[in-house]
């Protein structure tokens, strides 16, 4: 009985100081939630591939769209994926993906109100350090077009074998969602050139079935058809669309259109699934009717319009959805490490064993693997960095910590699957080295601030 | 009254202005699911 009572005690500790720091950072979650939506929605995806080249602006405008990007990790790194994919310059591809967990504003406002402005500061310029290190490597290991032949060999044997990134022999559906390689769901199916792939959520599906070759190993230009129940894709954007025939699908939000609801628009009938989405169309024809090659882009959403807030409310729950486990597990695990871990007592071994110089730098590397150990991705790591602060964790290792999420192993696989090997031990190699470096770095900076 | 408590407050209203809005996007885009199946 007193056993019982002791475990009952402890989770209830556990839970409680969970709670407390929820309630300690909601507004700051929800503020970077909101922010990293609204962006998201006004400035278009498309506009990075436009810009994403070698250069020093292609890295810098790649690491400004990862600062406004979907703060879990996962979903920036399938983007990265898809980016080197359409032929991005995979410095600006990584770019993307650093700064995209390291110098994202969501996870910048909480680290601000759960951790304190240093972190916050040690995250954002630690971001643009290890950026700087891998760009500049990446350069150094292919020098004079290496990359360009690097990814032009792996495109090569990609289409002779259907190793890694394209199905398996046989026909049988290729189970492994090939948007983020992580395990697909049948309820998520889309059909391509007689294949089924599956997909572990809607909005991966649907990313898949706008464009198929970015993905797998398909004929270029193969249409997709989608199961019952399959994507849901995003409403108000050209992008996510199940290949439909042009002229059954609803242009506003992708679903089918019904005869019912037809508007002319150009000289073309466009079928719409309801008479809300007819009148959205015909509000504001120009951004949702496809343009002919030379035409001007739709214009930007506009704040002022309900329409605009709905596709941000959406944003916004997908990215929760999206992260949800990840957020759980970090405010549980900082909980009870807070309650149940006497924080005096870790905090004097640590000084003991940081206080010999060389473990001070071992303490960099440990950082990193804590993280990959925890499996804890982007957001959930803010509650957790909050209480090996408590504990006494110098600042350099606990960065290091935050850093270390783009280790986790199941991007490493996503990464062996994306890139050409070289390229992807290159990235590996060159992400530690930035993120010990940024570490010992802002470890110096933080401790010659007031 | 404290900052935390006046924040998260006004998070909440934030958190519930957005439900609604997901809600009703929602109920206008799931009147006809992919491929005119139900």
């Amino acid at each position: 009985m007193h056993v019982v009572w002791l475990v009952l005690d402890a989770a209830g500790r556990g839970l409680r100081a969970s709670w407390d720091l929820l309630w300690a950072s909601l507004y700051g979650l929800t503020l970077g939630f909101l922010m990293s939506a609204a962006v998201q929605v006004v400035i278009p995806q498309r506009l990075l591939r436009r810009y994403a080249t070698g250069g020093l602006r292609g890295i810098a405008v790649a690491a400004g769209f990862g600062a406004i990007s979907s703060s879990c990790s996962y979903g920036p790194a399938a983007a990265t994926r898809s980016l080197y994919r359409r032929g991005a310059d995979a410095r600006a591809a990584f770019s993307f993906l650093i700064s995209s967990t390291n110098m994202n504003i969501a996870i910048l406002v909480m680290f601000w109100t759960l951790v304190g402005w240093k972190f916050a500061l040690a995250e954002l310029a630690g971001g643009a350090i290890i950026i700087a290190v891998v760009a500049t490597g990446l350069s150094v290991l292919f020098p004079r077009g290496g990359l360009e032949r690097l990814r032009s060999r792996h495109e090569l044997a990609g289409r002779t074998t259907s190793n890694g990134d394209g199905p398996p022999d046989g026909g049988g559906p290729v189970t492994e969602d090939v948007v983020c390689g992580m395990q697909g769901h049948p309820q998520h199916a889309v059909t391509v050139a007689g294949r089924q792939y599956w997909f572990c959520s809607a909005g991966h599906a649907g990313q898949f079935a706008a464009e198929p070759a970015g993905y797998a190993a398909v004929p270029a230009g193969a249409t997709a058809a989608t199961a019952a129940g399959g994507p849901v894709p995003r409403p108000g954007t050209g992008e996510g669309r199940p290949g439909l025939p042009a002229e059954e699908q609803d242009v506003v939000c992708g679903m089918t259109g019904s005869p019912e609801h037809t508007v002319n628009h150009q000289g073309r009938a466009y079928r719409f699934c309801s008479a809300g989405c007819a009148q959205s169309f015909a509000a504001s024809p120009a951004r949702y009717a496809p343009a002919a090659p030379g035409e001007p882009e739709p214009p930007r959403p506009s704040l002022a319009s309900l329409d605009t807030w709905q596709q941000i409310a959406a944003r916004a729950w997908g990215d929760v959805r999206m992260l949800r486990t990840e957020l759980v597990a970090g405010y549980l695990l900082a909980g009870f490490a807070e309650a149940l871990i006497p924080a005096r007592a870790f905090g004097q071994v640590l000084h003991a064993v940081g206080s010999v110089p060389v473990i001070g730098y071992v303490l960099l590397l440990l950082g990193l693997a804590i993280a990959v150990a925890t499996f804890v991705c982007s957001m959930g790591n803010v509650p957790v960095a909050r209480f090996l602060k408590a504990a006494g964790v110098p600042l350099g290792a606990n960065i290091t910590y935050i850093y270390g999420d783009l280790l986790i192993l199941p991007l490493v696989r996503i990464y062996r699957r994306s890139f050409p090997p070289r390229l992807t031990a290159a990235f590996l190699a060159l992400f530690i080295t930035g993120a010990c470096a940024a570490g010992a770095v802002m470890e110096a900076v933080t401790h010659a601030l007031p | 009254m404290s900052f935390d408590l006046i924040a998260n407050v006004v998070a909440l209203a934030v958190i519930a202005a957005l439900g609604v809005l997901y809600w009703r996007g929602r109920r206008h885009h799931s009147t006809r699911p992919p491929g005119g199946r139900r």
